[in-house]
């Protein structure tokens, strides 16, 4: 479903080239819960980029969804990020002027949808991560767990073929960032796909496979032996 | 998806009030001046002309220069009438200044001295009395007619008929009443031989009104009768001098809608100044919001719904603007109106669609660049944009 072939990202900073992905060739099949490992500088935002189609490679092959993602125009990435990708990020990125709703339904404007339709998608998002109480709160009124709870309904609620979660707890403490992981199983369990970006071990640990980058390549590895 | 956008964009705009109000103040003071001082110009034009329609109807005002030692006479008038078949008739007048007085009451008043075809031929209708008749001409009696200022003051009243007044020295009888021509007017009317009778005037042929047949048009009864003087006075046409009050009308008209451009085209540099606030203002705001435009992107937003989003908000500042301008300028005119009693100003629907038709044009243009730049950001470097 996902297959990276032989993928390669050369940046050029101030004269010096730098791999930040070198050779990678990877494959994750639909429903798997993998979690991609690795410390700063290792190529994990490259890749995570390229797996959310912010960014195209530079070398090799990138098929999301029997998809070639190539050079495709801003807009077209756009609406393949829209209805493929749903991000779930650090610190959560949500829109602080609007409300909970509004922001889970923002994808789905960007789609077109119908005003009707959409509120029923979005209640659906915001029952299932269990915040549909808080809808007409802003994230400034919310709390951490429960902003990243909004984010996981606002990635949802297009239902994408791919959830890609870059460091989801980072910014929660131990006992939020349980819940979190737990919502992320329950989903992953309902069949949704999750690829999980993080430099915690004990977080990548809970995912079913793990892969870790370094430097640019990639190796599978498995924390829980 | 537009209706959402048209949203967002009130949305911003009022989650900045301050900020908001202080740019949407540039086109609205554009919008202001544009406004009020195209309408100020177009009610000092329209003034005027209600002025010159008092004069009554149009005539060709006819002034003899020079009769070359051959002066007109009443027989002249009869070839002309015959020469000119666009022309109606032609009244011959005198005009002076004589003392008019009442007991201790006297004014300083203009007195023309007409035949009994002027109240035909100049249109002048009478409030109370009658008209001079020729019988009255050819007696020369002391008659006159005098206008509403000066029955006023003279007695203090407008019902005048019968009653007697001394026009420089001589006993007259006020025979009739007519209105007058602006507040501080005081005229008189009495037959033309009494002019040359009481000294005010030598009697001369020398200034006429003509009336055209065509009551709209008097292009052609003005070429005839010029062909026919040009041809009486030795083929002098500087020998006589022919007005048309329209033809006079017509260059006022054309030097206020010249100073209406130029007024004009002064306040839409105002109007240009506010839209480049507008624009000062969206990139501010564009660089403030990297951060979430990096977040529309990145759940899917195309580059053009984030460049509507601030075309809209540009647009809507402006807009706004411009309504809360054409609304202030209402205002300002209605109290303009109040203070120069003697003048109406009013917007003209025309003046309002150009003011806001122009607003909507400041606010696109100068929208446009900073939603261009926020459209082009780049993803991934926006959504690492701290906030």
């Amino acid at each position: 479903m996902i297959k990276l072939n032989n993928v390669s990202k050369i940046y050029n900073v101030g004269g010096e080239v730098i791999k930040a992905l070198d050779d990678v060739t990877l494959k994750i099949e639909e429903g798997e819960f993998v979690a991609i490992i690795g410390p700063s500088g290792s190529g994990k935002s490259t890749l995570m980029n390229i797996l959310g189609c912010l960014d195209v490679v530079d070398i090799g092959k990138y098929i999301l969804d029997g998809q070639e993602i190539e050079k495709y125009t801003d807009d077209q990435l756009a609406k393949i990020r829209n209805r493929k990708i749903g991000f779930i990020f650090q610190s959560f990125n949500l829109l602080n002027k609007m409300t909970a709703e509004e922001n889970v339904g923002l994808p789905l404007i960007y789609q077109g949808m119908k005003d009707s339709e959409i509120k029923v998608r979005v209640k659906e998002a915001l029952e299932k991560v269990g915040i549909y109480h808080r809808r007409k709160h802003t994230p400034l009124e919310l709390s951490g767990g429960q902003q990243q709870r909004v984010a996981i309904a606002r990635a949802l609620v297009s239902k994408p073929t791919l959830l890609l979660a870059d460091e989801p707890t980072g910014n929660l403490d131990s006992k939020t960032s349980a819940d979190i992981m737990t919502l992320f199983h329950l989903l992953n369990d309902e069949g949704n796909t999750i690829v999980l970006i993080t430099h915690d071990n004990d977080v990548a640990k809970q995912a079913k496979r793990q892969i870790r980058i370094f430097d640019g390549r990639c190796q599978e590895v498995n924390l829980n032996v | 998806m537009f209706k959402q956008s048209i949203k967002m964009s009130f949305k911003a705009i009022s989650s900045n009030k301050a900020r908001s109000f202080l740019t949407m103040l540039g086109i609205i003071i554009g919008v202001m001046s544009l406004v009020v001082l195209v309408s100020l110009a177009s009610g000092a034009t329209g003034s005027v002309n209600d002025s010159m329609n008092s004069m009554g109807k149009n005539v060709l005002t006819t002034t003899i220069m020079d009769d070359k030692g051959n002066p007109m006479v009443q027989s002249d008038i009869d070839e002309i009438l015959e020469a000119c078949p666009a022309i109606y008739d032609i009244s011959p007048y005198l005009s002076g200044i004589a003392n008019v007085k009442n007991g201790s009451q006297y004014e300083s008043v203009s007195i023309t001295g007409v035949q009994s075809n002027y109240f035909d031929v100049k249109g002048v209708e009478l409030i109370d009395g009658r008209n001079i008749i020729d019988i009255d001409d050819k007696n020369g009696n002391y008659i006159i007619i005098i206008d509403e200022n000066t029955a006023n003051l003279l007695f203090n009243s407008i019902d005048v008929i019968g009653n007697q007044v001394y026009v420089n020295g001589y006993d007259f009888t006020v025979i009739g009443l007519i209105e007058s021509a602006s507040d501080d007017s005081y005229t008189g009317i009495i037959p033309f031989n009494t002019m040359t009778r009481i000294g005010l005037s030598e009697s001369s042929y020398k200034s006429f009104y003509v009336d055209s047949v065509d009551q709209t048009d008097f292009t052609l009864a003005k070429e005839q009768l010029e062909m026919h003087l040009t041809a009486r006075f030795s083929y002098d046409d500087e020998a006589f001098r022919i007005m048309d009050v329209t033809v006079m009308l017509d260059a006022m008209n054309e030097i206020n809608s010249i100073m209406m451009i130029l007024l004009g085209g002064i306040a839409s540099i105002s109007l240009v100044v506010g839209g480049i606030g507008i624009m000062n203002i969206m990139l501010v705001s564009v660089t403030e919001r990297t951060k979430e435009i990096g977040i529309r992107k990145a759940i899917g937003a195309p580059n053009r719904s984030i460049l509507l989003q601030f075309m809209l908000e540009a647009l809507v500042i402006s807009l706004l603007g411009g309504f809360i301008g054409l609304i202030l300028s209402f205002i300002i005119l209605q109290i303009a109106t109040v203070l120069v009693s003697t003048m109406t100003f009013t917007i003209s629907g025309s003046i309002a669609l150009i003011a806001i038709g122009f607003s909507v044009f400041v606010g696109v243009v100068f929208g446009l660049y900073p939603a261009y730049k926020a459209a082009k950001k780049p993803t991934i470097e926006a959504l690492r944009h701290s906030v």
